[in-house]
C-alpha cells in the first residue's frame, strides 16, 4: 500500500514538472500574429528540387520572422498557379506581371505586396531586342535578308511574345509573321544569337548585357516595366497579416546561397503597370494566347 | 525464520556467483568470437577498398588515354590555332572569342551529347585567365590562378597535366594542354569530364553499387562563382563535406543520392568516428545495417595535382558476404549464450550442493562442538580428519593446526616415545576391530602433559573400516586430586603435631607427632575439646582474641604454653587454619604445632648475647645504640632534655697489667653496680667496650640549664661512688671515673655526634688531670678538627714533598761556623709556614713523627754528603733532632745505618740530638741504641738540657759528647739569677764529664759574653743567624770564612 502511494506521488510529481517545463518554453516563444500556416508558390520550374531550394531559404526566413509555419507549394504551370489561388489553396505567390494581369482579371482576392528585385541598382524592369556583333546592326521593314528567325523565351514570360511583339512593331515588324522558336530561357536565347542561329531575339536586359562581351548586340530596348511581385491571397489572409509579411519581405536581406530574392523586395508600385497594362491592352489577344502558349511549351 | 533466511541469501549469492562467473566466461568467449568475426570482416572490407580504389584509378586512366586524341584532333589543328593566334591581339579578341565558340560549339556540343552532358571545354590564356568555356561562355577573364592551380602548371611548365580538380563551376578530371603555334605559347585549353561521368563508368564495373562523391567543404568554398552556391551542398554524411549539384540542377545530372545511401549517410553521421576519418584523408571502410541487411560504406580518397585529399568518392552496396558473416556470429553468440548458461546452470547447481555439503559438516561440528568431551576422528592413517571444539580447547591446538596431522605424533605421549611413535595404542586395538578404553597422557600444544580418559572406536563405512572416532576427557584435575590426598596423608604424619577439630572445637583427628608431643593418645583426645591441654598460663582473653581472629581470618599464629598429659608446661608453636567448603562455610580447624620450649630459651640467651654485656649484664653497645637512637626521637618529639655520660676508668690499663684481667673484670663488675646504684632505673648504664661505660639519662625536662645541673649532680655522685674503694678478690682497689658529659638536645639527631661529643668531654676530664667531670665544649670538637685536618697536611707534605731543611749555624768564641743544626721547616701550599711548635707535637701524637724523623735523617745525611765534597764545609758537623718515637724504634740503628750506607754520608760528621725524657724512658735500652750508634761515628748531644730530671750518674752512662743548654734559661740569662746559675751548673756539670756545652738561643751579646765568661764556647741563636735554607746558609759559610781570612 505505502509502495503504491508512494509511485503515485511520483507519477504526480513529475507530471507536474514535465507539463511546468513544457508549457514555461511554448508560451514564451508564441508571440501570436499569425496563428496560421501559409502555402508559398514560387514560379514553376522545370526542376522542383532546385526550385524548392530556391525558395527554402526564404520561407525559413518568413518563419522565423513571423512564427509560422510557411509552406512551399510547386505547381507545373501558371495556369495551376492561378487555379490554386482562387480556390484558397495557397496564400502568397510570386508572378511575373503579365500573369499578374491575369490574375486580376479573374479575382478580386489579388494583393500585391512586393516587388523582387533583379538587378541590384534596377528598380525596373526591361526587354531588349537582340543580335551578335556580326550579324544585323539595325532592324528593316521589311528586312532585306529573309525572314528574321526570331528566338523566344517562353510564352508567359514578359520578354516573350508580348514585349519582343511590342518592340518588334515600333520597327514594323510583326512577330506573327516571322519564324519564332521558344528556347525556354534567356541564357538561351543569347547563346543561340551568340551562334548565330537566330538573327534576333527578345530577352531581358540585363542578360543581354551579361552577354554583351562575348558578341551580343542590344538593338532595341523596351520602356520601364514592372518587376514580378509576390502576391498575397486577401481571402487568406487579414490585412495585418497581409501587412506583416509584407513589412517581413522588405526586412529580408539577400543571402548569397538562395536565388530566391536574392536582391530583395521593393514595395509594390502601380505606377509601372499603368503603362505595361495599356501595352497589354494593345495586344488583347496576347494575354490568353501566351497562356496557352505556355500551357502548351510546358 | 533466521535459518531460512541465511540460506535464501546463501542460495542467491550461489546464483549470482555462478551468473557473474558464467558471464564473465561467456563475455571472454564472445569477445574472441567477435574479434574473429570482426577481423575477417575487417579483410572483406580491406578487399572491397582495394578493388575501389582500382577502378577509381582505371577510370581516371581510361579518360586520360582518351584526351589527348581530342586535344590533337580538336584543337591542336590549323582553324583552332590561328584563331587563338588571332585572339592574342587585344583588338581581335571578342572576335576571335566568338570564332573559337562558333567553330568548336559542334564539336563540343557532339562531345557533350556522347558524354551525356559531362563532357567540358575550356580555353585559358597564357596568364592563367579564362578566355572561353564551353558551357558558360558569357563568363570569361577572371583569374584562375588561385582556383586553378592545373592551369597554372601547365601554362608554367608548357607540359600537359591530369589531375582531379575543383573549379568555379563544377569538379571534375581535367585534362590540360598547352597550345604552343608557330612556337608561340597561346596558352592551354582543358578537356573535362564531370564526375558524373567518372561515376557512370565505375557504376558499369559495379552496377549493384551506389557511387558518389563528397568535396571537402574548406577547400570547394570560396573558389566558386557566388552565383552557382546553389550547386553545392552539406554532405548528408558531415557537414565539413559538400555533395555536388544536390538538386539535380545540372544538365544530365546525376541522380539524386538514393534513400538507401542517405540513411546509410544518416547512421555514419551519428558516428563519432567517422568526421576524423574523413579528415585523416586515407580510404576506408565501415559496414552498417539497415532493414536487416548489411550495407558497405566504402570511401576512397581524391586528390588534386598537390596530392591533397578534396574529395572522397564513395560507394554504398549490399555485402551479402559480410551480413553472412554477421549471421555467423550472431548464431554463434547464441549458441555460445545457450551453452554458457547451462554451464552457468550447472556451475550453480555443483556450488548449492557443495554448500549443503558445507552446512551438514557445519551441522555436524556444532553438534560434536556441543559435546563436553574432546572428539577426533582420524583416517586409516591416524591422520585427523575431524576434530571438536572440546578437543581443540584441551589440547591447545586451533582445528587447522589439527587437521591433518597425525593424531599420535602430534599430542599423544609415552614413555618411549620412539615405541610410542610406531604403535598408538587406540590405532593398534581400533585397526584390529576392537574398541579402545583406558587413560593416556596427551602433550598439549604449550607442551604440558595431561592425564586424559580415552575412549577409541573403529569407524566402520559399510564394511570397510576407515579409521577411528576418539573421544577423550582431561583427568588431570582428578589424577592432581588423588595425588594431593595421597601427599595429604603423607605430609599430616610429619614431625609437626596436627590436630584437626569440627568448628566447635571438638577433636576429630590427631596425628603421631601429637601423640608424642603431648603424651595424649588420639582416643585420650578425639571428641574432647583442646582445652584439655590448658596451662593456665594464658588468660581467657588471650583465648577468646584466638577465637575472634580464627572465626574472621580463619587463621591463627603465635606461641602458646600448654600443659602434657604428664602435667609439663611446654610452650609450642602452634598455627591453626579454617578450612572453608566450596560454599565458603568453615568446616574444620587445622592446628599444626612443633615444641618451642627450647627454641624460645635459645631466643631468650641469643638476645641476651646480642644485647648486653655478659661481664656486667649491662646493654652493650648494640642496644645502647638502640636506646639512644629511640632517645633522640623521643627527645625532638617531646623536646626533653637528657644526657648521655662517657666514662672511662683511670689507669685501668695498669690494673689489668699489673694484677691481671680476672681482676680487671671483676673491677669492671662493680664499677657496673655502682654506676646503677647511682642512676634512676628508667636511665640506661651500658658498657660499650674495655673500660668504656656510657650512661643515658631521659626526661630531664625542657629546660637545658635544670638538666645540666641534674646530670652534674649525678655525675658528681658517681665520682663519690668511686671514692670508696673496690674490694676485689678480697684486696683493696681504688679507682677513678674520667666523665665526659653531653647534653642531648631537641636538635641533636646523631648517635654518633653525640657519643663522640661525649668522648670528647671526656678526653678533656682525662687530660685536666683524671677523676674528673667535663661538659661537651663546642671549642673542642674545632680543636679535634683542626687536629685531623693538621694529621691529613702532614701526610700530604710528605708525600708531596712539602717539607724543608733549614740550617742554623752553631758558632765558636770566634765566630766561625763549625756545626749547624739542621731545622723542620713545612711550608704548606694554602697556609704557608706553619710552625713546628704546631706540627711537631701533632705528628707525635699521630705517629707521623717517625716518617718524618726519616726524611730528616736521609735529607740531613745528603746535605753531608754534598758538603763533603766542598773543602768548605768538608768539617762542618750536622745535628739532626730525633723523637722519642723515633729513637724508641727497634730498627732505629739499623735504620740510621743504612741511611749513612745509602747515602755516603760520614757518621763522624752526624750529630743526634736527644731529649732528656728520650733518655730517662728506658736507660738501659737507650745506652745500648747510642752505644751502637757511636761504635760507627755518631754523636749525640742532648737537646734542651736542663728542662728534665736528668742526673749526673744517669749522663755519666750515656756516650754523649755535647749537651745543648734549653734556649728558655739562656732567654732571661742576663736578668734572671737562677737561670745564670743554671747555666753555670751546666757548663760546670759539662766541664766536669768532659762534654762540650753549646747555648742555643743566644739573641745578644751580653749573652754571648757570660757564656763565654763562663766557659761555654759554642753558641746557637739569632745572634749569629736565624735558620737558614741550604744556599743561603752555604753561602753565610763561605762569606764567613773569607771574613776571617781577610782577618786573618
Amino acid at each position: 500500500m505505502k509502495r503504491t502511494s508512494l509511485f503515485a506521488y511520483l507519477w504526480i510529481a513529475l507530471c507536474g514538472l514535465s507539463s511546468v517545463a513544457l508549457a514555461t518554453p511554448s508560451m514564451a516563444e508564441r508571440p501570436a500574429p499569425f496563428p496560421k500556416t501559409i502555402h508559398y508558390a514560387p514560379l514553376p520550374m522545370n526542376n522542383p528540387a532546385f526550385n524548392l531550394a530556391k525558395s527554402q531559404v526564404l520561407t525559413q526566413y518568413l518563419q522565423a520572422k513571423l512564427h509560422i509555419q510557411v509552406i512551399p507549394k510547386l505547381y507545373d504551370n501558371y495556369e495551376d498557379i492561378l487555379t490554386a489561388f482562387q480556390q484558397g489553396e495557397v496564400e502568397l505567390i510570386e508572378l511575373g506581371p503579365l500573369v499578374y494581369f491575369t490574375l486580376q482579371s479573374q479575382t478580386e482576392h489579388a494583393t500585391p505586396l512586393v516587388s523582387v528585385k533583379h538587378h541590384p541598382q534596377e528598380e525596373y524592369y526591361q526587354c531588349v531586342l537582340a543580335a551578335p556583333i556580326d550579324g544585323i546592326n539595325h532592324l528593316e521593314s521589311p528586312p532585306t535578308q529573309p525572314a528574321y528567325k526570331v528566338a523566344l523565351t517562353q510564352p508567359l514570360s514578359t520578354c516573350g511574345w508580348l514585349m519582343t511583339q511590342h518592340l518588334l512593331e515600333k520597327h514594323g515588324l510583326h512577330l506573327e509573321t516571322l519564324p519564332s522558336q521558344y528556347l525556354g530561357s534567356h541564357e538561351a536565347v543569347a547563346m543561340a544569337l551568340i551562334r548565330k542561329e537566330h538573327q534576333i531575339g527578345g530577352l531581358a536586359r540585363f542578360i543581354a548585357e551579361r552577354y554583351a562581351n562575348l558578341g551580343l548586340r542590344i538593338l532595341d530596348t523596351s520602356e520601364p516595366l514592372p518587376q514580378f511581385i509576390m502576391v498575397a491571397n486577401n481571402a487568406k489572409l487579414s490585412a495585418d497579416e497581409r501587412n506583416a509579411l509584407q513589412a517581413a519581405l522588405l526586412d529580408y536581406r539577400s543571402n548569397e546561397q538562395t536565388p530566391m530574392g536574392i536582391y530583395g523586395f521593393n514595395p509594390f508600385s502601380e505606377k509601372l503597370f499603368d503603362r505595361f497594362q495599356s501595352i497589354v491592352a494593345q495586344n488583347p489577344h496576347t494575354q490568353q494566347y501566351a497562356l496557352k502558349q505556355e500551357a502548351v511549351h510546358r | 525464520m533466521m535459518w531460512t533466511e541465511k540460506t535464501k541469501n546463501a542460495s542467491l549469492f550461489d546464483a549470482l556467483f555462478a551468473v557473474l562467473l558464467s558471464v564473465a566466461i561467456w563475455a571472454v568467449l564472445l569477445h574472441g568470437i567477435y574479434q574473429s568475426s570482426q577481423k575477417e570482416i575487417q579483410a572483406d572490407l580491406h578487399e572491397i577498398i582495394s578493388k575501389q580504389e582500382m577502378a577509381w584509378l582505371s577510370v581516371q586512366k581510361m579518360f586520360h588515354q582518351g584526351a589527348e586524341v581530342r586535344f590533337q584532333m580538336a584543337v591542336n589543328n590549323p582553324e583552332v590555332l590561328s584563331i587563338l593566334e588571332r585572339a592574342q591581339d587585344p583588338t581581335q579578341t571578342q572576335q576571335a572569342r566568338l570564332d573559337l565558340y562558333r567553330a568548336l560549339y559542334p564539336y563540343y556540343q557532339k562531345r557533350l551529347n556522347e558524354h551525356d552532358g559531362h563532357f567540358h571545354l575550356h580555353f585559358h590564356t597564357p596568364d592563367n585567365r579564362s578566355f572561353l568555356r564551353f558551357h558558360q561562355p558569357e563568363m570569361f577573364g577572371d583569374d584562375l590562378s588561385a582556383a586553378r592551380p592545373s592551369i597554372v602548371e601547365v601554362n608554367r611548365t608548357l607540359t600537359p597535366v591530369y589531375a582531379f580538380e575543383t573549379g568555379k563551376v563544377i569538379s571534375g578530371l581535367r585534362h590540360i594542354f598547352p597550345i604552343i603555334y608557330h612556337g608561340k605559347h597561346l596558352g592551354s585549353v582543358e578537356f573535362g569530364q564531370r564526375f558524373e561521368a567518372l561515376r557512370q563508368e565505375i557504376a558499369a564495373f559495379n552496377p549493384q553499387d551506389e557511387y558518389n562523391i563528397v568535396y571537402k567543404r574548406d577547400l570547394i568554398e570560396g573558389k566558386y562563382f557566388k552565383q552557382f552556391s546553389y550547386l553545392y551542398a552539406p554532405s548528408p554524411f558531415s557537414s565539413h563535406w559538400l555533395q555536388e549539384d544536390p538538386y539535380s540542377v545540372l544538365k544530365h545530372a546525376a541522380a539524386p543520392l538514393s534513400p538507401t545511401v542517405q540513411a546509410i549517410a544518416a547512421l555514419a553521421k551519428q558516428d563519432p568516428n567517422f568526421d576524423q576519418q574523413l579528415a585523416d584523408g586515407q580510404s576506408f571502410a565501415k559496414t552498417f545495417t539497415l532493414n536487416g541487411k548489411t550495407y558497405t560504406l566504402c570511401l576512397t580518397p581524391v586528390h588534386d595535382i598537390h596530392q591533397q585529399n578534396i574529395a572522397y568518392l564513395f560507394s554504398v552496396g549490399e555485402s551479402d558476404q559480410i551480413q553472412r558473416k554477421e549471421q555467423r556470429f550472431l548464431t554463434e553468440s547464441i549458441v555460445l549464450s545457450v551453452i554458457m548458461l547451462l554451464i552457468g546452470i550447472g556451475i550453480w547447481r555443483l556450488l548449492v550442493s557443495q554448500r549443503q555439503q558445507k552446512e551438514h559438516r557445519s551441522y555436524l561440528q556444532r553438534i560434536n562442538n556441543t559435546l563436553s568431551e574432546g572428539l577426533y576422528v582420524t583416517d586409516r592413517n591416524g591422520c585427523i580428519t575431524m576434530v571438536n571444539t572440546a578437543a581443540q580447547n584441551t589440547l591447545g591446538y586451533t582445528d587447522t593446526e589439527m587437521l591433518g596431522q597425525n593424531a599420535h605424533d602430534l599430542f599423544h605421549s609415552s614413555e618411549d616415545p620412539q615405541d610410542c611413535s610406531q604403535h598408538c595404542p587406540i590405532e593398534t586395538a581400533t585397526l584390529s576391530g576392537n574398541a579402545y578404553h583406558g587413560e593416556l597422557v596427551f602433550i598439549t600444544k604449550e607442551q604440558q602433559p595431561i592425564w586424559v580418559s580415552v575412549s577409541g572406536q573403529p569407524l566402520y563405512i559399510g564394511n570397510v573400516n576407515k579409521g577411528m572416532v576418539v573421544s577423550f576427557n582431561d583427568i588431570s584435575a582428578q589424577k592432581a586430586q588423588d595425588e594431593a590426598l595421597r601427599i595429604a596423608a603423607t605430609a599430616f604424619e610429619t614431625q609437626e603435631g596436627i590436630m584437626i577439630t569440627d568448628p566447635k572445637g571438638n577433636v576429630l583427628q590427631v596425628n603421631q607427632a601429637f601423640t608424642r608431643l603431648t603424651g595424649y593418645e588420639a582416643e585420650d583426645v578425639i571428641g574432647k575439646t583442646p582445652k584439655i591441654l590448658n596451662s593456665g598460663m594464658q588468660d581467657h582473653a588471650f583465648y577468646e582474641q584466638m577465637w575472634q581472629t580464627l572465626l574472621r581470618h580463619h587463621y591463627w599464629q603465635g606461641e602458646i604454653w600448654n600443659k602434657r598429659k604428664n602435667g609439663d608446661v611446654y610452650l609450642e608453636w602452634l598455627t591453626i587454619t579454617g578450612v572453608v567448603n566450596h560454599k565458603g562455610v568453615l568446616t574444620h580447624f587445622v592446628a599444626s604445632f612443633s615444641d618451642a620450649t627450647e627454641r624460645h630459651k635459645a631466643q631468650e640467651e641469643i638476645q641476651k648475647l646480642a644485647f648486653y654485656d655478659p661481664l656486667t649484664k649491662l646493654p652493650n653497645r648494640r642496644l645502647f645504640l638502640d636506646r639512644l637512637e629511640h632517645a633522640l626521637i623521643y627527645s625532638q618529639r617531646t623536646r626533653q632534655c637528657g644526657a648521655l655520660f662517657f666514662i672511662d676508668l683511670d689507669n685501668f690499663k695498669t690494673l689489668n697489667d699489673t694484677r691481671g684481667h680476672l681482676i680487671g673484670d671483676l673491677l669492671l663488675k662493680e664499677v657496673s653496680k655502682r654506676l646503677l646504684d647511682n642512676v634512676r632505673m628508667v636511665d640506661t648504664v651500658s658498657r660499650i667496650g674495655g673500660d668504656e661505660f656510657v650512661i643515658l639519662l631521659e626526661n630531664l625536662g625542657e629546660n637545658t640549664d635544670k638538666a645540666v645541673h641534674y646530670a652534674e649532680n649525678i655525675a658528681l655522685n658517681i665520682l663519690q661512688a668511686f671514692r670508696q674503694p673496690f674490694i676485689l678478690n678480697g684486696e683493696s682497689h681504688h679507682s677513678s671515673p674520667s666523665i665526659g658529659i653531653e647534653i642531648i638536645r631537641c636538635e641533636h639527631n646523631s648517635p654518633d655526634e653525640l657519643l663522640t661529643h661525649a668522648d670528647l668531654a671526656m678526653y678533656q676530664a682525662k687530660k685536666q688531670g683524671r677523676n674528673n667531670v667535663r661538659f661537651f665544649d663546642p671549642q673542642m670538637q674545632t680543636n679535634v678538627e683542626k687536629l685531623v685536618s693538621l694529621q691529613s697536611d702532614l701526610r700530604e707534605a710528605l708525600e708531596q714533598n712539602q717539607f724543608e731543611l733549614y740550617y742554623q749555624p752553631q758558632v765558636n768564641q770566634y765566630a766561625e761556623i763549625i756545626y749547624a743544626e739542621a731545622l723542620i721547616r713545612w711550608k704548606h701550599p694554602q697556609k704557608g709556614y706553619i710552625s713546628p711548635a704546631d706540627f711537631i707535637p701533632v705528628a707525635e701524637e699521630s705517629g707521623q713523627i717517625i716518617a718524618i724523623g726519616d726524611w730528616v735523617l736521609q735529607t740531613a745525611c745528603e746535605t753531608l754528603v754534598k758538603w763533603q765534597q766542598e773543602p768548605v764545609f768538608a768539617l762542618l758537623k750536622l745535628a739532626v733532632n730525633v723523637s722519642a718515637k723515633q729513637f724508641a724504634e727497634k730498627d732505629f740503628v739499623e735504620k740510621v745505618t743504612r741511611v749513612l750506607e745509602e747515602t755516603g754520608a760520614d757518621p763522624n760528621q752526624l750529630k743526634l740530638e736527644l731529649t732528656e725524657s728520650v733518655t730517662v724512658k728506658d736507660l738501659e735500652t737507650t745506652i745500648r741504641t747510642m752505644n751502637a750508634l757511636r761504635d760507627i761515628g755518631v754523636r749525640f748531644s742532648i737537646d734542651d738540657f736542663g728542662t728534665g730530671h736528668s742526673s749526673l750518674s744517669y749522663l755519666k752512662r750515656l756516650p754523649l759528647s755535647q749537651l745543648k743548654i734549653d734556649q728558655s734559661f739562656i732567654r732571661d740569662l742576663t736578668v734572671d739569677s737562677d737561670d745564670a746559675i743554671i747555666v753555670k751548673t751546666i757548663i760546670a756539670m759539662s766541664n766536669t764529664l768532659k762534654l762540650e756545652v753549646i747555648a742555643e738561643g743566644v739573641e745578644t751579646i751580653e749573652q754571648k759574653e757570660f757564656l763565654k765568661e763562663n766557659h761555654c764556647t759554642v753558641y746557637q741563636g739569632y745572634l749569629f743567624s736565624p735558620p737558614l735554607p741550604l744556599e743561603k746558609f752555604e753561602n753565610l759559610v763561605r762569606t764567613t770564612l773569607e771574613i776571617h781570612f781577610l782577618d786573618a
